[in-house]
């Protein structure tokens, strides 16, 4: 009589697993799934000819890409903003690029009043024309992209963008 | 658990938590609030002192059942079992479902064909539905075999049947919220459907149509209808049966009560064995369909052979005997009689004698049934053999097929219905069939007699290489009248397959490229033009240039080459084909008849992808465009 009730008991506790673990595993994997996907890795794009850029004057640019969200692909849009600064003559590179999301929360960057610093609006970290972090609200500097010049004797810059973890002391690429 | 069978007194009413109660009399630990003891136990005592969790617990779990009924309450308990699966599916379901007309369809292939597991999670919900009706229907069966819908039970039987009637529109609303072909004309006959009713009709179903047509206002309905109305009453309605059920477990028609024992472990097991099985022939459905079907994106304007749920073929067989003003019949007498003698089932007994009610009922629910799936294998066979309606199903595979597979590269911002609508080869395709091939052929098919070219690669440079070396095969002027001057020419042309080639190089990459913005000087002065050796082939005495002239216009013998064979140059032909710089030198009746106002801009767009083979999924051109 006792092991027939042992019997139920133990089938009882054996079946409720069974039924919750059937359904759980596959359901904590679905709810996880954004864990196993790449957000892609950026894009690369001529922004603008050097020769319109003036030293020293920080200009932005938009990134126009298409865009898969979920299901969706959108046709090519603005996906981001670059800011370009033309660097004096003798530099090791003629133009620098920054992504214009900030390090700190990723607000958008822009340009302070007088033109000579950047700043972000959300929590006011502002940084140096050279991207360095002018005050201790945001972790580091501005990230910097890959730049390159395309031949020819006009030629066109050429930027690498992508996105980073923000909060964090290194720029981290996102994947 | 104690061991002892706890019977108490046994009472008609039942109350049978009331006996387990009297063994757990307040304890001077209990009541003082005792804050030693951090192990389990001490824990355990901690919740019961503070809550009195544990007693609740037990009362609610653990309820006296008689020793013999086993089955039915393994029924009942099982469906509530695949109630508990549906809430947890359909809660993740809804992280990532989106109930719009252009989001539904994409975030339902995204569910089914993206997401991990997702196909699993929705193939549990469907099924499991499913399953909760066929075994709803036991378990009505069981309940009038068993006699106890009757006296004191009646409310809970009319409980049942509502929760029959919610799991019945939980499954139409939830097939009508994926909006695919399936989806949408179901819920467009069910919709109409209420709409024939009297009276109410037309204002029932525009309340629930949300406007006058099926649109976001219905889908928004529809979700909230799913999700948030029917649960709530579902609820409502299975605490009450529950409630119900154990009120009355241990109460008989004679009066006396058999053995009873606590449902823990042995009903609790029966419970779960059965509801383990119940679960794992879904699960099993599931794996072997690898989940619910997807149909293609619902299309308004579409055919698809729209059937209802398999639980309601045997009304969509009934409905082809009663047409006309007698449909009503079918769609609202019948089922509400029938409804209707199950509510008046419990009054049966004061119509007739216990034991012949009881016959009566059993033979009118065994009748109803037996004739149902009567009717439901006769609207299966009927399906099967009709030819039209196994065509419309291979058509509406095609567009299923089509539209997963254009659906994995992205859906569009539109909406899941311009994956079609904007495919080349789905609709291009069926444009091309529609308005063209009445004259032109592809491939060598056409639909008429071939009065025109073959459009096939139309525009490649083996089109053109061919061209040139037989311009008078069917596959280029043949076929169509008072064009052989490419014939008389070919006779006298002194070009070399060299030069031909020559000539097709240039075609390919010149001319097929040129683009819209270009004027013919502009083009003329492209690098390299000129002295391509095509073009100097071109222009030899008596070849090309004698007919075709130079590139800025029309001549009276044959059409302008500039910009031949582009897209803006193909659909100038289907706006204008008999302008001076196309076929307006043939005579009125030879020309090809223009199509303006007759395809829209997507129409054309596609037609001339397709010809282009640009699309995903085209078949390679015969010979990709040379760069000589």
């Amino acid at each position: 009589m006792q092991s027939r009730r042992d019997f139920y008991r133990i089938g009882s506790y054996m079946l409720g697993g069974l039924m919750s673990f059937g359904l759980s595993i596959p359901g904590v994997a679905y709810v996880l799934d954004p864990l196993r996907r790449k957000s892609g890795s950026g894009t690369t794009q001529e922004l603008v000819r050097l020769s319109e850029l003036e030293e020293g004057v920080p200009r932005s640019f938009p990134i126009v890409d298409e865009r898969r969200d979920a299901w969706v692909k959108y046709p090519r849009e603005p996906v981001g903003t670059v800011w370009l600064v033309r660097q004096p003559e003798g530099s090791a590179s003629p133009v620098v690029a920054f992504t214009a999301a900030c390090p700190h929360l990723g607000c958008p960057i822009s340009l302070a009043a007088e033109g000579r610093s950047f700043t972000c609006h959300c929590h006011q970290a502002k940084f140096d024309l050279e991207g360095k972090p002018l005050n201790l609200v945001a972790p580091r500097g501005m990230d910097a992209l890959k730049v390159e010049l395309t031949g020819g004797d006009d030629p066109g810059v050429v930027v690498h963008f992508q996105r980073f973890r923000t909060q964090t002391k290194e720029p981290t690429p996102l994947v | 658990m104690s061991d002892t069978n706890l019977v108490g007194e046994s009472r008609h009413d039942g109350a049978p938590g009331h006996a387990l109660m009297e063994s757990a009399e307040p304890t001077a630990q209990d009541v003082g609030g005792d804050n030693r003891g951090s192990s389990g136990a001490g824990l355990a005592a901690w919740i019961e002192s503070r809550s009195g969790l544990g007693a609740i617990l037990r009362a609610a779990l653990n309820p006296l059942v008689p020793s013999t009924a086993r089955w039915r309450y393994a029924l009942g308990a099982s469906l509530g079992a695949a109630l508990v699966v549906e809430a947890v599916t359909g809660l993740l379901l809804m992280v990532s479902y989106s109930p719009s007309t252009t989001t539904a369809w994409g975030s339902t292939f995204y569910i089914d064909r993206v997401l991990t597991a997702g196909w699993f999670i929705r193939g549990m919900h469907g099924f499991g539905a499913h399953a909760m009706i066929v075994v709803a229907a036991l378990h009505l069966l069981s309940v009038v075999a068993a006699g106890v819908y009757r006296a004191p039970r009646e409310m809970n039987w009319w409980l049942g049947l509502a929760m029959l009637g919610m799991v019945i529109v939980f499954t139409l609303s939830g097939n009508a919220l994926v909006w695919d072909q399936d989806g949408y004309w179901a819920w467009n006959v069910e919709t109409s459907i209420a709409g024939g009713a009297p009276v109410v009709g037309p204002l029932v179903q525009r309340l629930i149509v949300g406007g006058a047509e099926l649109g976001n206002g219905a889908l928004g309905r529809l979700y909230a209808l799913h999700v948030g109305l029917l649960p709530a009453l579902v609820l409502v309605a299975l605490g009450g049966h529950v409630a119900l059920a154990r009120r009355h477990a241990l109460a008989r028609p004679d009066g006396r009560t058999g053995s009873v024992e606590p449902a823990w472990p042995k009903q609790v097991f029966v419970n779960l064995l059965t509801s383990v099985v119940l679960l794992g022939i879904v699960a099993a459905l599931v794996v072997v369909n690898h989940g619910v079907a997807l149909e293609a994106p619902a299309d308004p304007a579409g055919e698809y052979p729209a059937r209802p749920a398999w639980f309601f073929l045997w009304l969509f067989e009934l409905r082809k005997r009663f047409t006309g003003s007698n449909e009503v019949i079918a769609t609202m007498v019948i089922p509400g009689a029938i409804t209707g003698v199950l509510v008046l089932l419990p009054f049966l007994d004061r119509l007739f004698p216990r034991r012949f009610a009881h016959f009566v009922a059993c033979g009118f629910v065994f009748a109803v049934l037996g004739g149902a799936s009567y009717l439901t294998v006769r609207s299966l066979r009927a399906d099967a053999a009709d030819p039209h309606h196994r065509e419309t199903l291979e058509k509406s595979a095609v567009a299923r097929d089509r539209a997963v597979s254009l659906a994995r590269l992205g859906v569009p911002p539109e909406g899941a219905s311009a994956l079609l609508t904007q495919d080349p080869l789905f609709h291009g395709r069926a444009v091309l069939d529609a308005k063209c091939l009445g004259c032109h052929v592809y491939g060598g098919q056409g639909v008429g007699t071939q009065t025109a070219p073959d459009l096939k690669d139309f525009g490649s440079r083996a089109w053109i290489r061919g061209l040139l070396d037989a311009p008078k095969s069917p596959t280029y002027f043949g076929k169509v009248a008072q064009s052989g001057g490419m014939a008389r020419w070919k006779k006298n042309s002194k070009l070399t397959p060299k030069e031909l080639d020559d000539v097709a190089d240039f075609f390919a990459k010149y001319v097929v490229t040129t683009p819209p913005d270009l004027s013919p000087a502009e083009w003329l002065a492209l690098d390299g033009l000129e002295e391509h050796p095509g073009y100097k082939a071109f222009n030899k005495d008596g070849e090309c240039v004698a007919c075709h002239t130079d590139w800025s216009g029309p001549s009276d013998e044959a059409p302008s080459l500039f910009g031949w064979g582009t897209p803006q140059w193909i659909t100038r032909m289907t706006q204008k084909p008999g302008a001076p710089d196309k076929y307006g030198y043939l005579d009125a009746k030879d020309r090809m008849p223009s199509y303006a106002g007759q395809l829209t801009d997507n129409d054309v767009r596609t037609v001339v992808r397709y010809l282009k083979n640009d699309y995903p999924g085209a078949p390679v051109s015969p010979e990709p465009a040379s760069d000589r």
